[in-house]
């Protein structure tokens, strides 16, 4: 297909291709299946150095940003498989290399670039406060040398498979701030001292294979040398995070879009009723073209986003608009591709339906359609607040 | 399409034939093209009268011939489609109710009769903005001993050119946005101090702008109760909201016959238009919108006679109904014609523009899934 053409770092797109190629269709059903983690897949990618794209030189990573890193998780879904086991490895040390100490950075990064440590867990949302961050209610009272965690926490995704968790606690009641995203912080959790400590974690099962649990802390003892940055001032540091995992996520959703127009072509193409190929039909080559045009389109955005983000310039919005557009076009094509495929869109062994439910996630999690609306309309566009 | 009775079949073949002979499209390029501020042919109207369409609503006793909302609907939507423009929503079907339901005996005795006979139009007079906020009235009606002076600004109003009286909403008391202090009176277009000018609109309709300036009307103008005229405007919105949706329907079952016809002769590639497949898939699913669309209006107007107490929901959702599927069908009227449909000679940008104003009125889908949510306690 021609957008091949312009796309960037075609090195890495054909060295995830062959990586991926280790990984078909029966290695995904069967962990769907089991609901199991996908290890090999994720030790593959850490053992090549995809994980630590993000990650400067200096602390052993490749330092190449985020349209590395796009390039890397749009090739993996385009194959079929999927980087939700892991990408977080690639973005959530961001908030500790941004905000972090010198000695917090020397002692974990380069262990993060190895793969020693994981830090893929990113603990925010809370069952009472979804979207609306401001309102979470897990507490970190100080003692001595010592924070006390007592809360809950839900769909933190990864959890089980975290050596290190980035958690974000109140460290002083809304009630009692200025600004309502003031007297957050964020701590380093680490998940090994952590689990049974006053830390429960519990599994919760979804329509997809996602490793996601809900968390439950009681008393539980995080050391102050934990804390990054300074006490009260954890939400803007997550914020920078956000934008390059929405970024990200937006990649994933292009790699889907693009497995399923692949897919969906081929399929259309081969598929002969009432002695002719079903993609001869307006009704099944048009929706396909559509596909791809949105798909198109919405790269664009994701491309656009990473490339500020790698400029240092400012791209909230564009990160925003690239997860939405991305998702949406992502889930166009997954429809189109389920109903292209007719019966055997169901069987499992053709991978439509699994990515089907893989790819529909991305419309809610890590920030939902009418959220990043919202953003836009207020933000960008200088309405006021809805809510 | 549930069954119609013995009258209401007259009714729609009478339509059917009146409209294809005496009033196709060509007459509303005639009116347009004509330069007249009236925004309607008169000597149709006349001709609606003598068949007896004017007084459809309006009970025996008064003139009229009873036939109930379902037998007007059937006669709007064949109006429908042809775009004709006439006053029998205003007149013999929102000012009929007006006086049915609020008027006293005199008043009924006084002016049915003649909108029966189509001598006299009426219309409702309850927007002063281009949005449609029916408790926001705020012209003001206050009482000096046996009279009342009514100030402020009625707009747009439909056919308010031709109209010779219209029922007002006017405040009594309270503040706009209030559903108490609104009070209905009748005021005649002749009054002094009533002043209104014609507001061209793209649908070659127009409304008219009234101002009201220190105009006196006696005590004996009041429809129903004084500050108590909120549910009745809502009876006759809703009355006049229901028939809208009919000619709505009407207009979207034509806009999709003309398109069809048009699939199936024009010849590109090789091969007629029609058997493309995009094309055929697009045109079925305007088809299953416009039968929703049959049985969301044909409940709402058998709501209507039989006077059950779902009548402001089902009024809402076939309004919203209307409202969508007008819009899609005018819309791919255009795109399926192609080039041509973009041109003034032909008949699809007449369609394209009825639609959005004919959707506005009464209250566009917005303002009845607002209704529809609130009333339904969403
Ligand atoms: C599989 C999975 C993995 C996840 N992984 C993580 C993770 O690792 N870490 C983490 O912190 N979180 C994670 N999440 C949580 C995710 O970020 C939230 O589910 C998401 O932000 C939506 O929040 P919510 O589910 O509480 O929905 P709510 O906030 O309750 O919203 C419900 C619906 O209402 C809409 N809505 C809410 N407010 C408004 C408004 N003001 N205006 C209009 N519409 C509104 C929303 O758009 C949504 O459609 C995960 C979720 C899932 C399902
Ligand atoms: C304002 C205006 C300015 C224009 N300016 C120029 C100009 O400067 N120069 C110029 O050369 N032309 C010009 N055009 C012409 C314009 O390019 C054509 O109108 C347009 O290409 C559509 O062709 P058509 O009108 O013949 O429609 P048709 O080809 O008859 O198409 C009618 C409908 O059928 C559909 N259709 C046709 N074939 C298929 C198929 N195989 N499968 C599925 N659907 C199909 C179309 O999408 C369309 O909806 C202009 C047109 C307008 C309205």
């Amino acid at each position: 297909m021609s957008e091949e053409q312009d796309q960037n770092y075609p090195e890495i797109r054909e060295a995830v291709q062959r990586l991926c190629a280790d990984f078909p269709g029966p290695y995904w059903q069967k962990h769907d299946r089991d609901r199991s983690y996908p290890i090999e897949f994720v030790n593959a990618l850490t053992e090549a150095g995809f994980l630590s794209v993000l990650i400067p030189e200096e602390y052993g990573g490749s330092g190449l940003g985020l349209r590395a890193a796009s390039a890397i998780l749009e090739e993996i879904h385009r194959a079929g498989c999927n980087g939700g086991a892991c990408h977080a490895q690639m973005y959530t040390m961001g908030t500790l290399l941004r905000h972090g100490s010198k000695e917090q950075k020397e002692r974990y990064l380069p262990k993060i670039t190895t793969g020693e440590i994981r830090l893929q867990a990113f603990g925010v949302t809370e069952p009472t406060s979804g979207t609306d961050t401001s309102r979470i209610s897990t507490f970190a009272r100080r003692e001595g040398d010592n924070y006390i965690v007592k809360g809950q926490k839900i769909w933190i995704s990864r959890a089980e498979h975290s050596d290190l968790m980035v958690l974000l606690v109140r460290t002083t009641k809304r009630q009692d701030v200025k600004k309502p995203t003031d007297g957050m912080s964020v701590l380093l959790v680490d998940m090994n001292d952590a689990i049974g400590n006053g830390l429960t974690i519990q599994p919760i099962r979804t329509m997809l294979n996602h490793a996601t649990t809900e968390l439950f802390f009681d008393d539980l003892k995080v050391p102050v040398e934990n804390l990054i940055g300074t006490e009260g001032n954890g939400f803007r540091y997550i914020i920078d995070g956000m934008n390059a995992e929405r970024t990200l996520i937006a990649a994933e959703c292009i790699g889907d879009g693009r497995f399923f127009v692949d897919r969906a072509t081929k399929y259309a193409s081969e598929r002969s009723v009432f002695g002719q190929p079903i993609a001869k039909n307006q009704g099944i080559q048009f929706p396909i073209a559509r596909a791809y045009i949105q798909i198109s389109a919405a790269a664009e955005m994701v491309n656009k986003a990473a490339r500020l983000f790698d400029e240092d310039q400012k791209m909230g919005s564009e990160a925003n608009m690239a997860k939405m557009l991305a998702s949406e076009a992502s889930w166009f094509a997954a429809d189109m591709c389920l109903q292209t495929h007719g019966g055997f869109g169901f069987a499992e062994e053709y991978d439509i339906e699994r990515k089907f439910r893989e790819t529909r996630l991305y419309q809610v999690a890590p920030i939902s359609t009418n959220l990043i609306l919202s953003h836009v309309a207020t933000h960008v566009l200088g309405m006021p607040k809805s809510f | 399409m549930a069954a119609l009775n013995e009258e209401q079949n007259m009714l729609k073949d009478a339509a059917t034939s009146w409209v294809r002979g005496r009033a196709p499209v060509t007459e509303l390029r005639k009116l347009r093209d004509s330069g007249s501020t009236l925004g309607y042919d008169p000597a149709l109207y006349a001709e609606m009268a003598e068949m007896g369409w004017t007084g459809i609503i309006i009970p025996e006793e008064y003139d009229g011939v009873g036939f109930g909302y379902r037998g007007l609907g059937v006669i709007l939507e064949e109006l429908g489609k042809t775009l004709t423009a006439s006053p029998l929503i205003s007149s013999s079907l929102a000012s009929v109710c007006a006086l049915t339901l609020g008027g006293s005996s005199l008043q009924k005795e006084t002016w049915l009769p003649k909108i029966s006979d189509g001598s006299v139009i009426a219309t409702v007079a309850v927007d002063e903005s281009h949005r449609h906020a029916p408790l926001k009235t705020a012209l003001s009606a206050t009482p000096t001993g046996n009279s009342w002076t009514l100030n402020g600004i009625k707009m747009p109003v439909p056919e308010g050119m031709g109209a010779n009286f219209l029922i007002v909403s006017a405040r009594t008391s309270g503040k706009p946005g209030d559903r108490d202090g609104i009070t209905l009176f009748l005021v005649k277009a002749t009054t002094d101090g009533l002043t209104r000018t014609p507001m061209h609109q793209i649908d070659s309709r127009y409304p008219a702008k009234f101002i009201f300036d220190q105009v006196s009307v006696e005590g004996d103008a009041i429809l129903g109760d004084v500050d108590e005229g909120a549910d009745l405007l809502e009876q006759i919105l809703d009355r006049a909201c229901a028939g809208t949706a009919a000619e709505m329907l009407g207009t979207a079952s034509q806009a999709l016959e003309t398109t069809l016809e048009y699939l199936k002769i024009r010849e590109q590639f090789g091969q007629i238009i029609g058997s493309f497949q995009a094309l055929q898939h697009r045109a079925v699913a305007m088809f299953g919108e416009i039968e929703l669309t049959r049985t969301a209006v044909e409940a709402a107007l058998d709501a209507l006679d039989d006077n059950s107490d779902d009548i402001p929901q089902l009024v809402s959702l076939a309004k919203i109904m209307a409202c969508e599927t007008l819009k899609l069908v005018s819309n791919e009227m255009v795109q399926m014609h192609g080039g041509i449909g973009m041109t003034d000679e032909h008949d699809a940008g007449l369609y394209l523009k009825r639609a959005r104003v004919v959707a506005a009125s009464y209250g566009n889908a917005a303002y009845h899934r607002e209704r529809y949510a609130q009333i339904n306690g969403f």
